[in-house]
């Protein structure tokens, strides 16, 4: 977002005629209290409680203690140790689909002007207006056994050798790319445009000096938004449900959807904690550097 | 290295300003974004589509009454809009005042607070979830309306709070002040010059809001089921369920207008940079 | 500015409108409950539908015409609050607010709910006990389906999951295989399976040819895989009480010991049989995620058998939706069969007596009979009171047996499942 204006300078207390003023800072944090009490109650007490009651166990006399059991238990199991390595695979793949897929767009779009770029940026973007559980129920009958575009392989192009995603892991690594690339070719141009106009045309002549500079000068600048687009499509992938759960197969399982079945079907909330305190863990360095670098950009946005 | 830059190299060469790539890169796009949809538009319009038929054998509009008719459709669908509503109007009791705070006062920790709020999106989403509906579970909160609500506030934190305070900011404090000069009073300034310059963000933040809380599915299927049945849960069950997939095509057909008014206003107000800043770009 | 202007007058049209349109559609689609037509001097009966739409067609064109005839001075109100969680809920609430207040409850008779809703009902009084003194037709009640009931609600109709197989294609592959004549016209009745270890041999004489969806995902895949664990022990189907899951396992989270142990005591021999047959499915075990998907299977003609749920069967082969040539068969040793829909009636109805009559109705021969008929239920009353042609088509599907198997076992029965079965499938 670009923020114009005069950004920094501060409101002047003075120009507001008031007999008893409140300090400012009371009133800031009155403002914004309420938004972080939803923040503290709805995301950190959750994730806290669920730490706190899978890392403890109570004993016969009703003391508590501490105690990795629960994660013991966790990875005794064959199946959720599968299906953890299972998810971060598909996670994995996805990211570098995305990436892939997502980055020569951006790259085109940012070298491009005119009516064809508009309509690739348009239609780039329209994923990010189809709801997902739409685009799963589109998918299915798209990419289905005999579905759509089987029926175009075979009548026009004669082929008969089509495998259906569906209901594979390939069908979980279709659907994500197919709902994640909007937000990736979003964040990549805006990181792009903010790369002024006169390095980027040293990079369009292809002399090797050129090129030089643009693997020196364009991609460090690009570091940032790579990295946001990276950890945030890991963060998305990896806590997904409504694709895998409806495109992918029985087994296997990603954990969002083992997780609901845990939680839901199998009735065994307190094995679904462990399991998403489990994605938390595994998520985490992730996490760390994707609010890494949304933070550096955002300190030097403000100063 | 080397051959990693060398490819890197080659692909920024078929890239940079070929209209040839332009053009593969379009048909390429249409066949895999639109096509599914179109399929399913069709699908909508279809009573019988059998193999290898590239077009429905047997057009129809039969099933359109019948999926307007079904109970679970309609009340899905007030259920839905309710709750939306709900959660859009709380989200933005909640967080407009404290995206005016974060925009125009000074306070210790400021850019902390503001910044925290990136937490929304450092855990993975159904992990959360899970451990809210823990809670949830010991507070008799499954399967209410108050329940759904809440979890979806959840996603609406960083929007409505990032995009309103970036709006603030924008706003030129010169207008303002010249305003406060000649004698309006602060109120009069802030409903006069402030809002106008700040209202199209706004409504960007409510509808995306609006619209996010309306497809929001994991969170409504997780602590909503099976007294509270939102419009994609409904839609879950029907994907699932219904023997009839011509139900869920129409459905999603009529699911999707919200989506693509969002996208028609999108095109008009929102620069693709609006919604970048929601995710920390 | 003037740009600016523009496009906040835009963002606000469009908002706005978004908005109204949403609002508008949210009113047009709000029911209109307890309509009732008072100038004559019919009693009407208001009859809250909690099922799908074939469920409320069926009573609007079946029922209604047949009750308003033979009962004058009646007259049913259907009003379908619709399938899935909701359903009838909020119309009991209301109900339980008016027992309370003592106003009028709108509300005559619940199609479909359980007596046990909303907390507190039946300590309060809410609902109608059930004897066969206020209803006579009690009496003819098979003891499966009064199983399930507590003594304050009618179970009236039994739903099933049959085997839907495509004969057009089964006969295709037999005579690929020679097994029949070029000429032959019908599949021969040995080539049709009509008990479970039939039906285990046919998986896999014809490889490729049959598919289960998963059991989590639809009854269509639990009740087959419940099918195998009766199968598995011996069909002694009053082993999967809630009594003996409850003397057993207790009423908490399972520990990793009791998971264990519940698996092998109970389910060890259904998960064999099932990986058995594995090999021999649709696909090498492409389970599909719900009925939806496996039935696409049937029609576009990738597979010759699926199990599905039987109302959702005759609808859908009513509409020409299923191949022409697909018939169904129930098993005849133990059939699939997934509980019993039961009425409730509230006792401070508007008019209770006319609501006891119509559960005295709907339990007769004639409206049983219709359950067969019109909706592929199963009857709540023994067979022999049925016709005897209704007996001799629905031969294939006949039983008063019924097995029951309540939702804890099935909560540990799915994880099982998802544990033991699927993940020797290799799908990349």
């Amino acid at each position: 977002m670009t923020v114009t204006g005069s950004r920094g300078s501060l409101p002047e207390p003075a120009t507001y005629s008031g007999r008893f003023r409140i300090p400012q800072s009371v009133l800031g944090y009155t403002l914004i209290l309420l938004p972080l009490l939803v923040m503290g109650t709805l995301i950190l007490y959750p994730a806290f409680l669920s730490v706190s009651d899978t890392l403890t166990d109570r004993n016969p006399d009703g003391s508590l203690q501490v105690s990795l059991a629960d994660y013991a238990e966790f990875f005794d199991t064959p199946l959720a140790v599968r299906n953890l390595a299972f998810s971060l695979r598909i996670t994995a793949i996805t990211v570098a689909v995305l990436f892939l897929l997502g980055f020569p767009i951006s790259l085109y779009l940012r070298f491009t002007r005119g009516r064809l770029g508009d309509l690739i940026q348009s239609l780039a973007l329209f994923p990010l207006f189809v709801p997902g559980i739409i685009a799963a129920y589109a998918l299915i009958r798209f990419i289905g056994d005999n579905g759509w575009l089987e029926r175009f392989l075979v009548l026009l192009f004669g082929y008969e050798g089509f495998t259906s995603p569906y209901l594979r892991p390939a069908g979980i690594v279709v659907g994500l790319a197919w709902e994640g690339i909007s937000i990736t070719v979003l964040i990549l141009t805006a990181g792009l445009s903010q790369i002024p106009d006169s390095l980027l045309e040293t990079a369009t002549d292809v002399g090797a000096n050129r090129w030089q500079s643009f693997w020196r000068i364009t991609m460090p600048l690009m570091k940032r938004s790579v990295l946001i687009v990276l950890t945030l499509n890991f963060l998305t992938v990896f806590g997904s449900f409504t694709i895998p759960y409806l495109l992918g197969p029985a087994s296997p399982e990603m954990m969002g959807p083992y997780m609901r079945r845990t939680f839901y079907d199998a009735n065994l909330p307190s094995r679904a904690q462990v399991q998403a305190v489990i994605t938390f863990l595994i998520s985490g360095i992730v996490s760390l550097l994707y609010v890494r670098s949304v933070v550096s950009q955002k300190v030097e946005e403000e100063s | 290295m080397t051959v990693m830059r060398s490819v890197a190299e080659r692909s920024l060469r078929l890239v940079a300003g070929r209209p040839w790539f332009g053009i593969c890169l379009l048909l390429l796009l249409a066949l895999v974004v639109l096509g599914p949809m179109l399929n399913v538009f069709l699908w909508a319009f279809t009573r019988n589509w059998t193999y290898p038929s590239l077009l429905p054998t047997i057009w129809s509009i039969e099933f359109w009454d019948d999926t307007f008719t079904r109970a679970d459709i309609a009340e899905g669908f007030i259920d839905s809009v309710w709750i939306s509503l709900i959660v859009t109007g709380l989200s933005a009791i909640i967080c407009l005042p404290a995206a005016y705070a974060f925009a125009r006062m000074q306070f210790p920790g400021r850019t902390f607070f503001l910044l925290s709020f990136l937490a929304t999106n450092a855990f993975p989403r159904f992990g959360l979830y899970i451990t809210i509906a823990v809670i949830f579970f010991r507070l008799h909160l499954i399967g209410t309306v108050p329940g759904v609500v809440l979890i979806q506030l959840v996603n609406t934190l960083l929007f409505m709070i990032w995009i309103p305070t970036a709006a603030f900011q924008g706003v030129d404090r010169a207008l303002e002040e010249a305003a406060l000069d000649v004698g309006a009073s602060p109120l009069r300034v802030f409903v006069q010059v402030t809002l106008p310059l700040v209202a199209p963000a706004l409504a960007a933040a409510l509808l995306l809001t609006f619209v996010g809380a309306f497809y929001e599915t994991q969170g409504a299927l997780l602590v909503g089921v099976p007294e509270v049945q939102t419009l994609p849960v409904v839609m879950i069950r029907l994907i699932n369920n219904q023997v009839i997939v011509q139900y869920g095509a129409i459905l999603s057909v009529a699911l999707w207008v919200p989506s693509l008014l969002l996208l028609v206003f999108a095109q008009r107000v929102l620069r693709g940079n609006t919604i970048a800043s929601g995710f920390g770009v | 500015m003037s740009q600016k202007k523009s496009s906040l007058r835009n963002a606000l049209s469009v908002a706005g409108s978004l908005l109204a349109v949403l609002l508008i559609c949210a009113a047009c689609a709000m029911p209109v409950p307890g309509q009732t037509a008072a100038e004559t001097e019919v009693s009407v009966i208001d009859v809250y539908i909690g099922s799908d739409t074939n469920i409320s067609d069926w009573w609007s064109n079946s029922i209604k015409p047949a009750f308003d005839k033979a009962h004058p001075g009646y007259e049913l109100n259907i009003i379908h609050t619709g399938s899935g969680g909701g359903g009838n809920g909020p119309i009991a609430d209301r109900a339980m607010a008016a027992l309370e207040t003592g106003n009028d409850p709108g509300s005559d008779y619940f199609e479909t709910f359980n007596p046990l809703q909303p907390i507190g009902a039946m300590e309060a009084g809410l609902w109608q006990e059930i004897t066969e003194d206020n209803v006579p037709n009690l009496a003819n009640v098979i003891d499966s389906a009064r199983r399930s009931s507590n003594g304050f609600d009618i179970p009236y109709r039994g739903s099933q999951v049959l085997l839907a197989y495509n004969a057009e294609r089964l006969l295709q592959i037999l005579k690929d295989r020679g097994e029949v004549g070029s000429d032959a016209t019908e599949v021969p009745s040995e080539f049709v399976p009509a008990t479970w270890p039939e039906l285990m041999e046919w998986i896999c004489a014809f490889p490729g040819e049959f598919i289960y969806p998963r059991p989590d995902t639809t009854g269509a895949g639990r009740e087959f895989v419940t099918r195998a664990v009766f199968q598995a022990n011996g069909l002694e189907v009053d082993r999967f009480s809630v009594q003996a899951y409850a003397e057993q396992y207790g009423a908490g989270e399972l520990t990793a010991d009791q998971i264990a142990e519940i698996n092998e005591t109970h389910f060890a021999g259904a998960w064999e049989q099932l990986n058995a047959i594995e090999p021999c499915l649709y696909d090498n075990g492409a389970y599909p995620s719900g009925s939806s998907a496996e039935t696409r299977l049937l029609v576009d003609n990738l597979t010759t058998m699926i199990t599905i749920w039987s109302d959702q069967a005759l609808q859908a082969k009513g509409l020409g939706l299923l191949p022409e040539q697909t018939k169904f068969i129930q098993l005849d040793d133990l059939p699939m069969v997934g509980g019993y829909a039961s009425s409730t009636i509230p006792t401070n109805a508007n008019d209770l007596e006319g609501a006891l009559l119509l559960a005295n109705y709907l339990l007769s021969a004639e409206m049983q009979e219709s359950v067969v008929r019109e909706i592929g239920g199963f009857p709540a009353i023994s067979w022999d009171l049925l016709p005897s042609e209704l007996q001799e088509d629905f031969n294939d599907v006949i039983t008063d047996t019924v097995p029951s198997f309540s939702s804890s076992w099935r909560a540990a029965m799915f994880d099982g499942w998802y544990t033991h079965v699927a993940p020797d499938v290799e799908r990349e």
